[in-house]
């Protein structure tokens, strides 16, 4: 709730700013809150803003539910060359990998997750602070998915395929970030 | 329009995102898991009796212990039989009959009677023709343990578990609230049939008594068997084959494994240590001394100096130690303890036989290991196979070796070089 009071501030003490044509790079930082545990969120974006749009590619950490690295086409558009509110759009891989084997007398197990689609959707607002940087605070609806396997085997079973077990998971959240932008 | 207006427009719409995807904001998961269902086949006991007779050789699915009498070798498959192999000729022997008994995992021959569990009774079998053998009797709930393994279940009274089906399952599974990342495992019943009777057998006695090995849990000596089932020694007048009357019960505590006879002793290997009685009374075994060591499973062979005990790690066995052990029988320790004299490091022992001064060791994936035992506190290994073995019988010069793979027949020399004879392919297939 503050972040959404100091959100509203800000729009409200709009500061005017006028930027420049060219190549960009971003850096995010922010949380995702959803159904589960808020987590961070960090992402590093480059692109080229031609007038009003602004198109780039970008990566970082994902820490809900299940850590991952998200890697994403950007696109971005601005209403207003200058401060402002804009609508921005992510579409890419969210890339999970974490392996796991154990064994005990008992049995061995092996459990791993694969990536999957990511998108993020949502609108921002962005102030200059100086003639090349501007901050932005956006908030958006995102959701990346993730595929987890297990397999059990139990010591004395080699004939039996053992127990697997295959999730798929679609993880819905909102996406509060915190954006620095500087011109090259 | 005024700019403070616009401005708050758009914070509204800022601020309404989460108002208008909060139904959508949630972790779905679709999970499914896949595994294979067991179900039991049950039959009344009044069909198993009946249906304890000879039939065609078939595969051997998973092979338990091996017995030798005369020119014949008997080899277990869990809970499923005895096949029976005609050994005349070690160099190829030939399968040649298949003994239906549900349940079985131990065994024992004198004269031309098979002895054998059937879950929780004794059955005394005619074995004069391997090829059409004659049931003689039963004793019934002589090992009340079995129950367990092989299941009587509220409804099936009466009734054992003498096969299982399976169907390949998969299910759709709330996944929405991660799993435990602790390892769960699911026992089915290959896991309770391989936990509780791994292997096979041993060396030691004469004819008329057929050999087994240092994994058994049922030995003949004289006109008695003996039996060890997990919490106790039960010995069982066999002197009239087709009704064989059970004596007396000895409680051995917990964990008690294999059955080792020499001369007038029995040595008993359990998860805590090994015992040793005397036998002069056959039908009332009296402890004569006895080994404790760490939890561990524990066969032993014995010569008229040493008793030889393998300590090893994994599966039911627990305990975290794999070792060859020698235990003094020539001096008792107060408190009727034995001395152990020497400890040899090994990688995961199992059966074990005694030739002489050569020591047979299966040390699982290490393969059968060959020692000269003359000095027990500095074996000299003189020979190993490569096989993943886990139980040997010695016999008239030949290492009869059940493994992984295959039931081996090696001819061995003084000097402890081994040549392989024959192999039997064991194809697991269930």
């Amino acid at each position: 709730m503050r972040i959404f009071i100091f959100v509203l501030l800000l729009v409200v003490l709009r500061v005017e700013g006028q930027q420049a044509a060219g190549f960009r790079t971003s850096i995010s930082s922010g949380l995702a809150l959803g159904e589960s545990r808020p987590q961070p969120v960090v992402q590093l974006g480059v692109g080229y803003q031609f007038r009003r749009l602004y198109t780039g590619v970008g990566g970082g950490y994902d820490g809900y539910r299940f850590a991952s690295w998200p890697v994403y086409a950007e696109a971005r558009y601005y209403p207003s060359e200058s401060t402002g509110f804009y609508g921005y759009g992510h579409a890419g891989y969210s890339i999970a990998n974490r392996h796991h084997r154990e064994s005990t007398g008992w049995g061995s197990g092996e459990k791993w997750r694969n990536g999957g689609f990511y998108s993020d959707l949502g609108i921002g607002y962005r102030f200059p602070a100086g003639k090349r940087q501007t901050f932005s605070f956006a908030l958006g609806y995102s959701v990346k998915n993730v595929k987890s396997t297990e397999i059990y085997n139990c010591t004395g079973c080699e004939n039996d395929p053992g127990n697997t077990w295959i999730d798929k998971h679609r993880l819905s959240r909102i996406l509060v970030k915190m954006i620095y932008e500087f011109n090259w | 329009m005024p700019k403070p207006f616009t401005n708050l427009l758009l914070a509204c719409c800022l601020l309404s995102i989460p108002v208008l995807f909060g139904a959508c904001i949630k972790d779905d998961c679709e999970g499914v898991q896949k595994f294979r269902y067991y179900s039991p086949v049950f039959k009344l006991k009044s069909e198993i009796r009946a249906s304890i007779r000879s039939g065609e050789p078939t595969d051997v699915i998973r092979p338990g212990k091996i017995y030798l009498y005369g020119k014949y070798m008997f080899l277990n498959d869990i809970d499923r039989g005895i096949h029976v192999f005609d050994n005349s000729n070690p160099s190829s022997p030939r399968n040649i009959a298949w003994i239906d008994i549900p349940g079985n995992m131990d065994m024992a021959i004198k004269g031309n009677t098979l002895y054998a569990d059937l879950y929780s009774e004794l059955v005394s079998i005619d074995i004069t023709d391997p090829t059409n053998v004659k049931l003689l009797g039963f004793e019934e709930n002589l090992f009340p343990e079995r129950y367990w393994a092989a299941a009587l279940i509220a409804g099936h009274e009466g009734q054992a578990v003498v096969d299982w089906t399976s169907v390949d399952t998969v299910m759709k599974v709330d996944c929405r609230v991660e799993r435990d990342d602790d390892m769960i495992v699911f026992m089915d019943a290959g896991f309770v049939a391989s936990s509780f009777s791994n292997n096979s057998s041993q060396s030691a006695s004469v004819s008329p008594h057929g050999i087994g090995g240092s994994m058994a849990r049922f030995t003949i000596a004289k006109d008695w068997l003996y039996t060890v089932m997990s919490t106790s020694l039960k010995s069982v007048d066999i002197s009239n084959p087709s009704n064989p009357r059970p004596s007396n019960s000895i409680s051995l505590g917990w964990g008690a494994e294999t059955i080792y006879p020499f001369r007038d002793e029995l040595f008993i290997g359990t998860q805590t240590g090994m015992f040793r009685y005397d036998i002069s009374n056959p039908s009332l075994p009296v402890k004569a001394g006895s080994f404790a060591h760490v939890r561990s499973c524990d066969p032993v062979v014995a010569d008229d100096d040493h008793a030889f005990v393998t300590l090893r790690s994994g599966n039911a066995c627990q305990g975290f130690v794999n070792q060859l052990d020698v235990i003094g029988l020539n001096n008792v320790l107060p408190g009727n303890e034995l001395p152990l004299l020497a400890t040899h490091q090994m990688v995961n022992p199992h059966g074990l036989g005694i030739d002489g001064d050569l020591l047979f060791i299966c040390d699982g994936e290490a393969g059968l290991k060959v020692f000269n035992a003359s000095n027990v506190n500095s074996l000299v290994q003189l020979s190993v196979t490569g096989m993943d073995a886990y139980d040997v019988i010695l016999y008239d010069k030949r290492a009869i070796v059940i493994a992984k793979d295959g039931l081996y027949q090696f001819s061995y020399s003084a000097a402890g070089s081994l040549q392989q004879l024959s192999r039997i392919p064991i194809t697991v297939t269930k």
